[in-house]
């Protein structure tokens, strides 16, 4: 043959290779839609709890907050010996997916407490529990149209956390800071994200329902801490002397700015706030007295009680299709945390405590999601 | 005397193939020897063999009487060999001064740091013995053609071992030269005889006689014939590379057919001005002539051909062709309109490394190669072969990657994609020959001449004064952007090259 | 055939050419850092006019002081494209040095307390990565755009290993003072910035290794055959963008006060986009630190200025990108001739 018969050849093959291929990945695909399509019926029969596996699934471990959550679900697993596997989806909502595909095909009934990565992931993650017979809590976010009673029991609850109510709470406490008069700065997590605008809505009307304190400038800094230290940096020295107080929509982003006020020379004459997360640091600089404030939605019991919920539903404890919609989707107690209270807040939890906070896990509902 | 190199029954071969046969050679010190041979008749690997870059696989080299062989180019630099190649070997991004001294900077660095007046004073020390006024301070990149050549000519003979008196190869130096370059070179060349010796390779017969006090021929591996400058003649040596007659025939003059001026040219160009370049110029191509178009550098004639192509801006001035004008536009629609332009720079603008032969030839008609608006790739080969057997391009298969041909069969490909279409009206050819050995230069004129019989006009860029002559029926001669004469060159009655010359200076 | 007659008077036309062509090339050399530098100019002229408070002096200090980890980052990143390569690795290697750093050093996590002997081996850590790169890349022949990739991913890997599960907090009041302090009147990291800048162009423009970054980026068959030390030079170089990707890392890590896997995040777009305005071509052999460092200083005037002059935030992204397109026009400008091919 010559090389260019044989060229032609390989090509030929490769093009044959290339059709089988589609068409084997089509074949696999509705196959596996297929297994998903058909449904796993609960009879509402108890499950035995070596037929169980929990899952904790959150973004990323090096996260405090997510650290917390996790070891909270560990402390509620290990108290009822159920195995608990914890994925760490890294930001990629494919990988999210695709692990906690894996774990249900596994065989167990799973017992899925997620903190999805975007609103959009939350159906496929549900419907996939809801198909396999399991059951699912999810957390923090979720498209505004979808509800756990449209899809079924195997989506139990949604927690959510009031933001708006962050954002108030610690831009009053700002506000009080500083003696009611003043200008601040503002600093938004990502623009596009959904607890970062409710956060500075909360803010906004706080600041808007007084005339003392006034708002300079607001800007996003992504979450990331080094983006809030440049940033503030630019911003005092556009405003110089106006600037009292800075509000930060998390610890991460409240510390990079106490950075760059601490080079301006103005720590201690600057009050900072933050709005969220309780960090071993954040709360550090609170005892300190260089932030004023943090918030927390005490992780480790969101970490247990989602684990709780599906725990006391298929165990019989509970009847998922009976709860009241405001057990379904609810807004969970957080608590602001300023200098006079912060020591309550200093002490990891113990595993005992954890456990024995969810024993109803309902226990700290503060009302039904408004959004 | 103990000749500086001697080569005794040197063989060299690449799995089957015998490249170079039991070849014996003596240069002996101060003395300018020239290397002639087809490609393939196993030139560069001689000359790889002495630089270093190949080992031999039998017989010996001596350098100064004792046995020597060398591990790497820098083991053959080191013994005193330095090798000026065709294709230009300096970095176009440093200075003259560190292209003199890259890779044995020595003490123009002291712990690592280099002294910037010690590399100036070793640079203008290397080429002060070339006699070259170029500064040691400017960006190679900036430089001509002639005077990189002298760059590279410095750096190999450095010299960078007193005990071995330089060897200096030069391999196809003049092939990018102009004229006046070209006796710069010569006069330099015979400077160097004082250090030491010269190896002098080429495919340009008078030139080699020139510049050498002997001759060596090489075919097909082996050493065919040893003369003395002083009385060898050009086709004695030309007989003895291939074993054909006279010199005169490779451009077929006497295929010349009358050219009918009367009807409307094929190219018709009208005060043509591109920038700083050509100035005010005018010319008409009939069909079936050629035209050859000689200058030194900066006479314009690049940028005229080019500007003709559309490949260049045009400021001012008409170009027609077929009677339509023709935008000064883009070389799209230059060929739109039946115009091919065959450019100086094979490697770089000519062909497209990396692809097949096939492919190449494909690359400008594509439609008419592929016998469709969709391609069919046997019909791509099979348009190949055709041109691969009608301009003799070895080796005969259109699969294989361009670039491992040798330069003339390289060339025939390139000419090949333009003249396979049949609304080829005129051809430009820049420089089409530069670098090719006496046959692939042959075949290319028969080309040539086949078209202009077809009718097809031919603008050439000619290489040398005699392709000029002998190629065209026309000469134009440019000068500082101007057209300063015209010859008629009829087959009884060419011009003179002194006539040429007269009005290219 | 007759041979040439030639007559004299035509000796001297070439070599006369030399001594026009060497004006001319000292009046304009290509690829100068001109078309940068305008850029740079132009860019602080114009939010001078547009933005309040950007032209004073705090401010100014604000962004070289913000520009300065970018520009260490920069000097090493520059000197692996000068070679023809392409370091993709910073953000990992910044990770494990950090990381490395801040354990080693007086900690909230455990009981180490290094002090400068801490920065020393953390810098060791980004050394080590940066000649992994260069022998990979040199020996096993992997490009090095692979190369760089995979070690990125192994160093935020052994970061997250270090890091474990608290966030050690550094807890050296001698090195946490480096975030704010001041040496000879400088802040900290600008001092670094400039040794960085001072040595890598010493390096670049006056030494041996210099001479043969360049000649290996303009054509590496040729500096082989030249005679340089293609390989051993291309080690060196990873080894040092390594180190000082490691520099960076501890800097950085200091600022945030913290240990953070995410302590490079966007510093691989930063310092790439960085390199390209300042002019050093990604093909080498062009361009250099001093280059890389107007790049930098673009970039950090750019989202300063925007920043104050009171741009909308969604508008200060997409300003950013065609701010940058434009700058890398006018850096391009003098040369677009030659660049006949763009990729």
């Amino acid at each position: 043959m010559t090389r260019t018969h044989r060229a032609i050849g390989i090509r030929a093959a490769a093009r044959a290779v290339g059709a089988a291929t589609v068409l084997a990945v089509m074949a696999s695909s509705t196959i596996s839609c297929s297994t998903g399509s058909e449904q796993i019926e609960r009879d509402g029969s108890v499950v035995d709890r070596n037929d169980m596996v929990m899952v904790s699934e959150v973004r990323s471990l090096t996260n405090p907050y997510e650290a917390a959550w996790v070891q909270g679900s560990r402390a509620y697993a290990e108290s009822l010996g159920i195995e608990l596997k914890v994925i760490v989806y890294g930001g990629d909502s494919q990988n999210a997916l695709s692990q906690l595909q894996s774990v249900l095909a596994a065989g167990k009934t799973v017992l899925l407490n997620i903190n999805p990565n975007t609103s959009a992931d939350t159906p496929a993650i549900v419907r996939a529990v809801q198909n396999s017979g399991g059951c699912a809590v999810t957390q923090w976010s979720k498209p505004n149209d979808l509800h756990p009673w449209d899809v079924g029991v195997g989506w139990a609850s949604y927690v959510a956390y009031d933001g708006v109510r962050q954002g108030t709470d610690t831009a009053n406490t700002l506000i009080d800071s500083l003696g009611g008069e003043g200008g601040v700065i503002a600093l938004q997590g990502l623009l596009a994200n959904e607890i970062s605008q409710t956060r500075f809505e909360g803010f906004q009307q706080a600041i808007g329902e007084q005339s003392g304190v006034v708002l300079l400038d607001d800007q996003p800094a992504d979450f990331d801490r080094n983006k809030a230290y440049t940033t503030t940096q630019t911003l005092l020295n556009k405003y110089g002397e106006q600037v009292n107080g800075i509000w930060a929509a998390t610890d991460s982003m409240a510390l990079g700015a106490l950075q760059a006020v601490r080079e301006a020379g103005k720590a201690g004459e600057i009050k900072v706030a933050s709005a969220a997360d309780a960090t071993p640091e954040g709360l550090d600089a609170i005892v300190k007295g260089e932030l004023v404030s943090t918030y927390t939605t005490d992780p480790y019991f969101n970490g247990a009680m989602g684990l709780a919920i599906c725990y006391q539903s298929l165990v019989g404890e509970l009847d998922v299709e009976s709860l009241p919609r405001e057990n379904r989707e609810f807004y969970v107690d957080q608590s602001l945390i300023t200098a006079s209270n912060v020591d309550q807040f200093l002490a990891e939890p113990s595993d005992a405590e954890i456990v024995r906070s969810v024993q109803n896990p309902f226990s700290r509902i503060t009302g039904p999601v408004t959004r | 005397m103990t000749p500086i190199l001697e080569l005794r029954s040197v063989s060299k071969k690449f799995g089957p193939n015998t490249v170079l046969d039991d070849v014996s050679i003596s240069i002996a010190p101060n003395e300018v020897v020239g290397l002639i041979g087809e490609n393939g008749a196993g030139k560069s690997t001689l000359l790889k063999v002495l630089a270093g870059v190949h080992r031999q696989d039998g017989g010996q080299v001596m350098m100064g009487g004792r046995e020597v062989s060398f591990a790497s180019p820098t083991d053959a630099a080191d013994h005193g060999i330095g090798v000026v190649h065709q294709e230009q070997s300096l970095l176009p991004n440093l200075t003259v001064g560190q292209n003199l001294i890259l890779g044995h900077e020595g003490n123009t660095a002291s712990a690592g740091f280099l002294r910037r007046s010690r590399i100036r004073a070793r640079a203008q020390e290397m080429l002060s013995v070339v006699e070259s006024t170029v500064d040691p301070g400017v960006l190679t990149e900036t430089l001509g053609f002639a005077q990189r050549q002298m760059v590279e000519v410095a750096r190999a003979v450095s010299g960078r071992q007193v005990k071995h008196p330089p060897l200096l190869i030069l391999d196809e130096p003049t092939s990018v030269l102009e004229p006046d370059d070209i006796e710069v070179l010569h006069r330099r060349v015979s400077a160097l005889k004082e250090h030491g010796s010269v190896i002098f390779v080429s495919h340009r017969l008078d030139e080699v006689l020139r510049f050498s006090d002997r001759v060596y021929v090489l075919r097909d591996g082996k050493v065919v014939g040893e003369q003395s400058s002083s009385t060898a003649t050009e086709s004695a040596l030309y007989q003895m590379m291939i074993g054909k007659g006279a010199v005169e025939e490779i451009y077929s003059s006497e295929r010349k057919q009358d050219v009918d001026r009367g009807g409307k040219p094929t190219l018709s160009v009208r005060n043509l001005t591109c920038g700083d370049k050509a100035t005010d110029v005018s010319l008409d191509v009939h069909p079936g002539e050629i035209v050859s178009v000689v200058g030194v550098v900066d006479s314009g004639r690049e940028e005229i051909a080019r500007a003709i192509f559309g490949a260049v801006p045009i400021e001012s001035g008409t170009v027609e062709i077929g009677g339509q004008c023709s935008e000064p536009g883009s070389p799209a629609d230059a060929v739109r309109l039946g115009v091919a332009y065959v450019p100086a720079e094979r490697r770089i603008e000519g062909m497209i490394a990396g692809a097949t032969v096939a492919q190449n030839i494909a690359a400008v008609h594509p439609v008419k190669a592929g016998g469709g608006r969709v391609s069919s790739g046997s019909r791509v080969e099979q348009t190949a072969r055709v041109w691969i057997e009608r301009l003799g391009i070895r080796p005969a298969n259109p699969d294989v990657d361009i670039a491992r041909l040798s330069g003339g069969n390289q060339q025939k490909a390139v000419v090949a994609k333009w003249i396979l279409a049949d609304s080829l009206k005129l051809l430009i050819l820049d420089h089409p020959t530069r670098g090719l050995d006496i046959g692939a230069k042959e075949d290319l004129y028969a080309v040539f001449r086949d078209l202009s019989d077809k009718g097809v006009a031919i603008l050439v860029l000619a290489d040398t004064l005699d392709e000029a002559i002998g190629l065209g029926h026309r000469v134009i001669v440019m000068r500082d952007g101007e057209i300063t004469g015209t010859f008629d060159s009829s087959p009884g009655n060419p011009p003179s090259k002194l006539q040429l010359l007269k009005k290219m200076m | 055939m007759s041979k040439t007659e030639v007559p004299e008077e035509v000796t001297n036309t070439a070599e006369t050419a030399a001594p026009v062509s060497a004006m001319r090339s000292r009046v304009r050399p290509l690829f100068s850092i001109a078309g940068p530098f305008t850029a740079l100019v132009g860019l602080y002229a114009i939010f001078g006019a547009l933005a309040p408070g950007f032209a004073t002096v705090s401010n100014a200090m604000a962004i070289v002081e913000q520009a300065s980890i970018p520009v260490v980052l920069a000097m090493g990143a520059t000197l692996v494209v000068l070679v023809g390569g392409v370091d993709l690795s910073i953000e990992g290697v910044m990770a494990a040095s950090g990381l490395t750093f801040v354990l080693l050093a007086a900690n909230s996590v455990n009981g180490n307390d290094l002090g400068l002997v801490a920065v020393v081996l953390a810098l060791g850590v980004g050394l080590f990565f940066g000649v992994i790169n260069g022998v990979l890349h040199v020996l096993i022949r992997v490009p090095s755009f692979l190369v760089t990739l995979g070690t990125w991913f192994v160093g935020l890997g052994v970061a997250t290993v270090l890091f474990g599960t608290a966030t050690p907090q550094l807890a050296d009041p001698s090195l946490a003072a480096w975030a704010g302090g001041h040496w000879l009147g400088l802040p900290v990291v600008v001092v670094f910035a400039f040794a960085a800048v001072v040595v890598t162009t010493l390096l670049c423009k006056g030494t041996r290794l210099g001479l043969h970054t360049y000649a290996i980026g303009g054509d590496e068959a040729t500096s082989r055959l030249a005679g340089v030390p293609v390989g051993r030079t291309k080690i060196f170089l990873f080894a040092i963008a390594g180190l000082l990707s490691g520099l960076g890392g501890v800097l950085a890590t200091i600022r945030l006060g913290v240990g953070d896997v995410n302590v490079g995040s966007g510093s691989l777009f930063l310092t790439l986009s960085a390199v390209v305005v300042g002019g050093t071509l990604l093909s080498g052999g062009r361009g250099g630190p001093l280059h890389s460092l107007v790049g930098v200083l673009i970039l950090v005037v750019l989202g300063n200025g925007l920043l104050l002059s009171g741009a909308s935030p969604y508008i200060q992204q997409g300003a950013q990108g065609l701010i940058i397109v434009l700058a890398v026009i006018v850096t391009g400008w003098p040369v677009r001739r030659r660049l006949r091919v763009v990729k």
